[in-house]
Order: structure tokens, then C-alpha cells, then sequence
């Protein structure tokens, strides 16, 4: 797959500070970018880069295989985009929104805008101002106005944000259906692990304005171990039983009353009968898969936040 | 352009200013039409031309503050809603955008100066016929003089008001825009009272005025296309 969007050693310095620093990302062309930081993290002004609003202090950005210059403005006609969070005319109604952004965009399709309320599910809304819209409902129309003109690039920042789970369930297929069906590559960004885990081909994981890591979803998904959570009443106790009486060495204290064992080939009933007989009480015992989370606050904590 | 300027004007539904224009319009008519009775001291006017010197004076302010309303509106409140940075988004030169709002803030400054002094002149000369505060009849010279002058005086108001954009932009506030507004309108149109009307100050002196006017309001857009949007 060709790239459709490649940062080099990107960098932006707001007054002194410096918020992204030698950012390298690859997009590659139909694939469901997942953009995962913390708040404050960069995600916000690097989007802002791409869309041209903020200007990099260095590195460059090329998309669609064409370098970003302040001059670059028939590039961002074939993006659609939600930055921070989707604004609007308020006191228009949700249509006139969707009008003006066709016009301005130079695009004339009217049967388009229905179909767009249709694929984010809202509909009955033609009589109300934006300004009496929820937070889900804008950001559905936040995505409506991104996908209305069928751009090759989809840049949604935080989409989810203010959606219930129901919504998000939707969101999530829209946003696979787009990629899948209509080849549109998307750059999505969220803090909300688990999200990204379900919809992301590809993620980029980005800390204190750096890119920690790209890495596509099947390598996590590899990385995945599978391990048993005890919750017990002394973990350390527990510890030195199952190191002493079952010859384990792969596990590792959480806490006081947690333990986790990477060895899942030992039977638990074994484990469970040494707890107990040694007076070790026992609250819950389950397999469990180590998740995106995990590998996500690995990452985090790599660097200096380990303490 | 055209274009541009037509979906500014659908945006912003115009039609509540141009009912605020007629509103401010008709307020000057009264006043000026009651001043006349005004019998307490020497009379208060005493031809037309002192009439068209003061209509001039208070409608120049009215829409020099008429024009940095709508500056506010149409600009400054974009960037404070953050919905700038999606009309930025749009595939448009970003100065070619401002410019159309600029040029209907113009516009719209400029007609209504020109109708506003129409309708405040035309009312008052009705109401006349039957006060009589102004005895004589009004001579096609006269008329015709002051036409020329209502017409280069909408000019200069209109490129003047533009400069308070300037200030407006510097912190994107609305006060300022405004503000600004009050200051340049008062402080032109007291000198120009004091002057009279010479024709000196018909061509030379307004014309000065609205380059710069002009000038200021392109420094405000100079370097929109490399500005960071926050």
C-alpha cells in the first residue's frame, strides 16, 4: 500500500516551547490511522499541521504525495476534518451548515447532504438551530460535514468524544465501513484505548509531542500475552508459595493483593488448593489477556514517567 | 468573490442589520427634526447647508460604528467561536475569504450611508413643508453639491471604518473592534466640523483618510496566510 501522508522530523515550537518534536508518521492509503496520547499530548497540533492551520517550525508534511506549503489550498479539498471540537454556525440550522460547507468546498451534489445525515444517523433535525444540539448530536454532524464531499482523507479528532456507547458502537462501523467500502483513509485521534484497539489498522502512539511508536494493530495483537489475575488476601505470601511449592518464576506482584501469573499452563485448581491449604485466602482467580491498555501504559511509562 | 460574498451574507442573515440600519437611521431623522424646536438658545439651524453639515457629521459616526458592529460580527466572532479555523480549512485563499467579508462590510457601510442621509434629509425636507423651521426653497445647485458630497463622504466613511478591524485583530476582540470605531468617528468628524466645507476638504483631506483607512485594514489580513490558528 502507497503512503498517503508522510511527516518528516516534524516540529512546532509555541513560544519556546517546543509541543512536537521530530514527529515521523506514515499513513498509508485506506487504512484506519489511530492517534493515541494522553491529553496535551500533540495529537491536536499535529492535525492542525496537517490541516494547515498551524504552520511547523520544522520538517515537513507531504500528502498525497505533495508537499504541504501555506499555499497549498487545493489540497484541503480533499480532506475532511474535525478539529478540537466541531464548530458550527449555531444560530444556522444543521442543513444550512451543511450547505454553506458544500458551497464553500465547490461541491454541488444536494442528494449528498442527506445521504450524509443518513450514514451518521440524524435525522429529524431540519428545524433546529445547532446551538440546541447535544455534544453527540454535533459530533455526528461534526462527521457528517467531514464525510459529506467523499474525501480521500478523513482527519477526526477525538470523533467519539460526548457520544454514548450505543453511538460509539455506530461511529466505530461507519468509520470501518468508509474505510473498507470507500477506500477513504482515516487519521483518528483518542485518548480512549479501547476504541482504537477495536477500529485502528495502524497505531501511532504519541507522548509529550513524540511519536513513541507506530505500529500496526496485528503486531499488538501478537504481543498480547495471556496471563492469571489472582486477587488474594497477601500477595507476597501467595508469591513465595507459588515460587516455593510449584516451582513458578514467571509472575509478578501488582500490588498488595494482586498477582499475576504469565505461566498459563499451570493448572489453577493446583494453584487454588496450595493457596488455600496455606491460609491464603482467595477473592477471585481468571484468565485474562493482556490488552492494548496494558501495552499502551508500558509505552507511556517507558520514559520518565516510571518512577 | 461574488460568490463569497454571498454565502458571508447567508451565514450572517443581514436582514437584522439592515433593520438596525433603518432603526438608527430614522433615531437621527427624529432628532434632528426635534432639535429644531429647540428654542432656548440661537437657531439651532439656520439653512440647509447647516442641516446637511449635520446630518454628515452624525451619520458618519452612526456607521463608522455601524461598520466595526459588523467587522466584529463577521471576523472577530469567526475566530472567537473557533469557526474560523473551518471556513480556514476550505480549500480558498485565506485572505480572498476575509477580503469578501470585507467587502460586504463595505458595502453594506457605504449604501446605507448614502440611503440613510437620503431618507434623514428627505424626511426632515417633508417635515419642513410644514414646520417652517427653514424658510426658502432648496436651489438644484445646493442639491446637486451636496449630492457629490453625501457619495465621497459614504466613500471615506466606509474606508475609514475598516481600520478598526486592525485593531479588532490584534486580540480578536469584539470591545476593541468597537471601541476603536467610537474613537476614530468622533475624532475625524470633530475636525471636520470645525473645517466647514471647503473643497479642499471634499477631496483631499477625506481621500487621505480612506487610504488610509484602506492600508490599515490590509495590515490587519497582511499575514493571515502564515498565521497560526489556535
Amino acid at each position: 500500500m502507497s503512503s498517503i501522508l508522510r511527516t518528516t522530523q516534524l516540529t512546532k515550537v509555541f513560544q519556546g516551547r517546543e509541543v512536537v518534536s521530530n514527529v515521523n508518521m506514515n499513513i498509508k492509503q485506506g487504512e484506519i490511522y489511530g492517534f493515541l496520547g494522553p491529553n496535551g499530548a500533540g495529537k491536536t497540533t499535529i492535525m492542525k499541521m496537517i490541516t494547515n492551520l498551524v504552520k511547523p517550525t520544522g520538517g515537513e508534511i507531504e500528502i498525497f504525495g505533495e508537499k504541504l506549503t501555506p499555499k497549498s489550498y487545493h489540497l484541503l479539498g480533499r480532506m475532511g476534518t474535525i478539529i478540537e471540537v466541531p464548530v458550527f454556525y449555531d444560530r444556522l440550522k444543521a442543513r444550512e451548515n451543511l450547505e454553506l460547507h458544500c458551497e464553500y468546498m465547490g461541491y454541488y451534489n444536494k442528494k449528498s447532504i442527506d445521504d450524509a445525515l443518513e450514514l451518521v444517523n440524524l435525522t429529524n433535525i431540519d428545524n433546529k438551530p445547532v446551538k440546541d444540539f447535544s455534544l453527540g448530536m454535533k459530533q455526528r454532524l461534526g462527521i457528517a460535514r467531514a464525510i459529506i464531499t467523499k474525501p480521500e482523507l478523513l482527519i477526526l479528532d477525538e470523533p467519539i468524544n460526548g457520544l454514548d456507547p450505543v453511538g460509539i458502537k455506530e461511529i466505530r462501523d461507519l468509520f470501518k465501513m468508509l474505510s473498507k467500502e470507500y477506500g477513504i483513509t482515516l487519521l483518528v485521534s483518542s485518548h480512549i484505548l479501547g476504541e482504537m484497539e477495536q477500529m485502528a489498522d495502524t497505531i501511532g502512539v504519541i507522548n509529550h509531542g513524540r511519536l513513541i511508536e507506530e505500529v500496526p494493530m496485528d503486531r499488538v495483537r501478537e504481543r498480547n500475552t495471556e496471563y492469571i489475575e489472582l486477587i488474594v488476601s497477601d500477595s507476597k505470601k501467595a508469591a513465595f508459595l507459588l515460587s516455593d511449592q510449584l516451582n513458578l518464576t514467571n509472575f509478578k506482584v501488582i500490588d498488595e493483593h494482586t498477582l499475576r501469573v504469565y505461566d498459563t499452563r499451570t493448572a489453577q485448581n493446583e494453584m487454588t488448593k496450595v493457596l488455600v491449604v496455606n491460609d491464603v485466602m482467595i477473592e477471585s482467580i481468571h484468565k485474562k489477556n493482556s490488552s492494548l491498555e496494558d501495552y499502551f501504559l508500558s509505552l507511556l511509562n517507558g520514559g520518565e514517567l516510571s518512577a | 468573490m461574488l460568490n463569497l460574498m454571498k454565502l458571508e451574507l447567508k451565514k450572517n442573515k443581514i436582514r437584522g442589520n439592515i433593520v438596525g440600519g433603518f432603526i438608527a437611521t430614522f433615531l437621527i431623522m427624529f432628532f434632528v427634526i426635534v432639535l429644531n424646536y429647540d428654542t432656548t438658545e440661537e437657531i439651532p439651524f439656520s439653512d440647509y447647508n447647516a442641516i446637511f453639515a449635520f446630518i454628515n457629521t452624525f451619520t458618519s459616526i452612526t456607521f463608522t460604528i455601524f461598520a466595526s458592529v459588523l467587522l466584529a460580527k463577521y471576523i472577530i466572532d469567526e475566530y472567537k467561536s473557533g469557526s474560523i479555523t473551518v471556513l480556514f480549512m476550505y480549500p480558498l485563499e485565506r485572505k480572498k475569504l476575509l477580503l469578501a467579508k470585507i467587502a460586504v462590510v463595505f458595502l453594506f457601510t457605504f449604501l446605507f450611508g448614502i440611503i440613510s442621509r437620503v431618507v434623514i434629509f428627505t424626511g426632515f425636507y417633508w417635515y419642513n413643508q410644514y414646520a417652517h423651521f427653514i424658510p426658502g426653497t432648496l436651489g438644484t445647485e445646493l442639491l446637486l453639491q451636496q449630492g457629490v458630497g453625501v457619495l465621497v463622504n459614504s466613500v471615506m466613511v466606509s474606508c475609514i471604518s475598516l481600520a478598526s478591524l486592525y485593531f479588532g485583530m490584534r486580540k480578536h476582540s469584539v470591545p476593541a473592534t468597537i471601541v476603536s470605531a467610537i474613537i476614530i468617528g468622533v475624532i475625524l468628524n470633530s475636525t471636520s466640523g470645525t473645517n466647514g466645507f471647503t473643497l479642499n476638504s471634499i477631496i483631499i483631506i477625506p481621500a487621505t483618510f480612506a487610504v488610509i483607512g484602506i492600508l490599515v485594514a490590509y495590515l490587519a489580513i497582511r499575514n493571515v496566510e502564515v498565521k497560526d490558528v489556535t
